[in-house]
């Protein structure tokens, strides 16, 4: 009976390695670097131009803003849930959830293009001011992360239809899922920074 | 044949309906509040968001509290900055 306590004991303490590749780790921390210097950047700029700021901030959109988190933390949700059934086994069940995530992330480039045609047209571009010049790269830089999060969920959502993945062999889904949930993570302190706080 | 094991993904589940209720909340007070608490939750939202990501979609409940720590301090440190720059305004 004592063995039976400890041994639960030893299993509550039984660490898991960290998820997907450890290279994939390294790029994680380089890319989010990258990111907190254009937001440090952001915040700072907009302290010296306060009034600029605050004025052109009015002219985006904050609805497209909050779709597209709607959006992007959804398809973070299904790679979640895909990474699950796969550890169980359920292939199938995984890669349903994976073409979830795609969809889901095809749309958010979808409103995304819809938002630039709308702030374009509203002449919004690179040059027209500070905050907008900060507003088109921070947006642009975070949208062809996205491209290149669904190119990865591609090749790993066809490599999961083909059975290449199983419950003991997954370390593909694992690495383009923390890539993936990067590109969320990024984007929901993009959206409180440049949609949100003024 | 062996039965498939069927967990449901609860943590998870609730962690992203915790996400999509915390994102409504920040935008919703987005729409006309101001001063220095409106900043305050803003942040404070978007650091617990963060932390649910980091902890149930990236995976890192489970591993070594190094990676919990040095993501945390990702947080922490973007979401210094930008209080310190929004409130001294």
């Amino acid at each position: 009976m004592p063995n039976t306590h400890s041994d639960s004991a030893v299993q509550q303490v039984v660490l898991q390695p960290l998820p997907g590749d450890f290279a994939i780790w390294i790029f994680i921390f380089a890319e989010l670097s990258v990111f907190a210097i254009f937001f440090a950047a952001y915040a700072i700029t907009r302290n010296t131009h306060l009034e600029l700021f605050n004025v052109a901030q009015t002219h985006i959109n904050k609805t497209y803003g909050y779709i597209n988190t709607i959006l992007l933390l959804t398809s973070s949700y299904c790679v979640a849930i895909a990474n699950r059934y796969i550890k169980e086994g359920r292939s199938t069940a995984c890669t349903r959830f994976l073409a979830y995530a795609m969809m889901l992330g095809a749309a958010f480039l979808a409103v995304k293009i819809a938002e630039f045609n709308n702030d374009f047209a509203n002449g919004i571009t690179l040059s027209s001011n500070l905050f907008d010049m900060f507003y088109i790269s921070l947006t642009v830089f975070h949208f062809m992360h996205v491209i290149m999060g669904m190119v990865i969920l591609s090749v790993v959502t066809y490599k999961s239809y083909k059975g290449k993945y199983n419950a003991t062999e997954h370390t593909g889904i694992e690495t383009g899922s923390v890539y993936w949930h990067m590109v969320d993570l990024v984007w929901i302190i993009l959206f409180s920074l440049v949609y949100i706080l003024h | 044949m062996p039965a498939l094991k069927t967990t449901h993904p609860k943590p998870c589940t609730y962690a992203w309906l915790l996400l999509l209720f915390l994102s409504t909340a920040s935008y919703l007070l987005g729409q006309d509040k101001t001063g220095t608490l409106f900043i305050t939750s803003v942040l404070c939202i978007t650091v617990i968001k963060g932390h649910l990501i980091i902890r149930y979609f990236m995976g890192i409940r489970g591993v070594k509290p190094l990676w919990h720590i040095i993501m945390g301090t990702y947080l922490a440190i973007i979401g210094a900055i930008i209080g310190i720059a929004y409130l001294s305004q």
